[in-house]
């Protein structure tokens, strides 16, 4: 379901106690769908984005490339330019993408085009940046803009400029990589129960797939999506939990993390284990 | 084959609701190529974050969070609806989603150059979270704007990126 964002008001008054309230104006701001949600060039090359607005009006988006480092716990860290490593400033010198801008209808896509082109000297490995597209807030209406609060009054419109990113991976040179699982425990709170897991990788790449738990012939449970970045060599997983999933992890239980399916379901790594 | 593939990806891209059956087209097209094709991440805002009504005298801080809960410090005085901002994600079934959000935001006076900042961005749920068994989640965003003593009166503007990733 598509809804406006507006801008919100926060009236504060500085000296008085008097109430002052803005009315928030409804203003297009786009929803937005990106496919596909992971790039991998190797070696160099192209490839294409298609941004669609799902909003129910014309909406104005911003394509741009970010960084992001993968926390132990599988959180991002935004990380600014000014504190890009190495190898993370190769990775956005050696993206091109285009265009940077674009005002689409609803329902509208449109492609975006990348390309990479890792230089010789590179030392192989794996280059990432985040593709942001994020929806740009339209312009305060000038009468917004007049709506100026009495004096000594103070009012602050915050407006999310809300987006989605995915990971581009460029890959120089052959690149291995295997990761472990270690460790199955339950874990939780009075809201939430989970299994939590150890994970180690090895090797000069990310590592990418589905984490699986069978008892017997029967699938248990099943977490899409489970990276290992390159900047760590350990991290935990938290795999949701229902109180009728919890009931059926008695006894050993099979971990896999396996490549998606449709990346072939390959077998990363398994552990067979009585979960505490 | 790769204008199949592009048809089926606009195809998908043209309409979430029909997007099962477009992705079900393409992964008959072929396995392997089609891999990255299939997923497609969708976001939608739903409310956006309110601090409400605020009096300060001194200064002090709003907090809004992303549990809906609500406090402040100091002199001020806030009222009124005061509500984290609200999203839903929409993509692939019980797949992994990461949402990452500044340090900070700067507000700035829209005819002056002072600035107030807008701190300890929080979600709920906390950290990376699944998308449910129809490939759809929601999450809230609060945070903590920091009034300073002596603020200057005056209208403040100021944007903060949220962004989401599949893991």
């Amino acid at each position: 379901m598509s809804l406006n964002t507006s801008i919100r008001h926060i009236v504060l008054s500085i000296s008085a106690l008097t109430t002052v309230l803005g009315t928030a104006p409804a203003i297009a701001q786009g929803d937005l769908l990106v496919a596909p949600t992971r790039v991998i060039i190797n070696g160099g090359g192209n490839a294409e984005i298609v941004l669609s607005n799902i909003g129910s009006q014309a909406a104005t988006y911003r394509i741009g490339a970010e960084l992001r480092r993968m926390e132990p716990d599988g959180d991002f860290a935004d990380v600014t330019e000014a504190e890009a490593n190495t190898t993370e400033k190769a990775a956005l010198e050696m993206l091109r993408y285009a265009p940077k801008r674009i005002t689409l209808l609803p329902g509208q896509p449109q492609a975006i085009r990348l390309s990479a082109r890792p230089t010789p000297e590179l030392p192989d490995g794996e280059y990432r940046v985040h593709m942001s597209f994020r929806a740009v807030p339209p312009a305060l209406s000038p009468e917004a803009a007049q709506e100026q609060v009495a004096a000594g009054q103070l009012a602050i419109r915050l407006t999310p400029v809300y987006g989605i990113t995915i990971p581009v991976f460029i890959r120089k040179g052959r690149l291995e990589a295997g990761a472990t699982i270690a460790n199955p425990r339950l874990g939780g709170n009075a809201a939430a129960k989970w299994l939590e897991l150890d994970m180690r990788r090895t090797g000069q790449r990310s590592v990418y797939g589905e984490i699986l738990g069978k008892r017997g012939g029967e699938q248990v449970f099943q977490i899409k999506g489970i990276a290992i970045y390159p900047e760590l060599q350990s991290r935990t997983v938290k795999v949701p939990l229902t109180a009728e999933q919890i009931g059926k992890l008695s006894g050993p239980i099979r971990i896999e993390y396996r490549e998606l399916p449709e990346n072939g379901g390959q077998l990363i790594a398994e552990i067979t284990s009585t979960v505490r | 084959m790769r204008n199949t593939l592009r048809i089926a990806l606009v195809g998908a891209a043209l309409s979430a609701v029909s997007f099962a059956s477009a992705a079900s087209a393409a992964t008959s097209a072929t396995a392997n190529a089609t891999a990255e094709v299939l997923s497609t991440l969708t976001l939608t805002a739903d409310s956006a974050l309110n601090f409400g009504q605020i009096a300060a005298n001194t200064g002090g801080t709003v907090s809004v969070n992303a549990d809906s809960t609500a406090a402040f410090s100091g002199s001020l005085v806030s009222t009124g609806t005061r509500a984290p901002a609200g999203f839903t994600v929409g993509g692939t079934p019980n797949a992994n989603v990461v949402v990452t959000l500044p340090a900070s935001a700067t507000l700035t006076r829209t005819t002056g150059t002072e600035t107030m900042i807008i701190s300890g961005f929080n979600t709920l749920p906390t950290g990376a979270f699944q998308l449910n068994g129809t490939g759809s989640a929601n999450f809230t965003v609060g945070g903590v704007l920091n009034v300073a003593s002596g603020q200057v009166a005056g209208s403040y503007a100021g944007t903060f990126n949220v962004s989401v990733e599949y893991q």
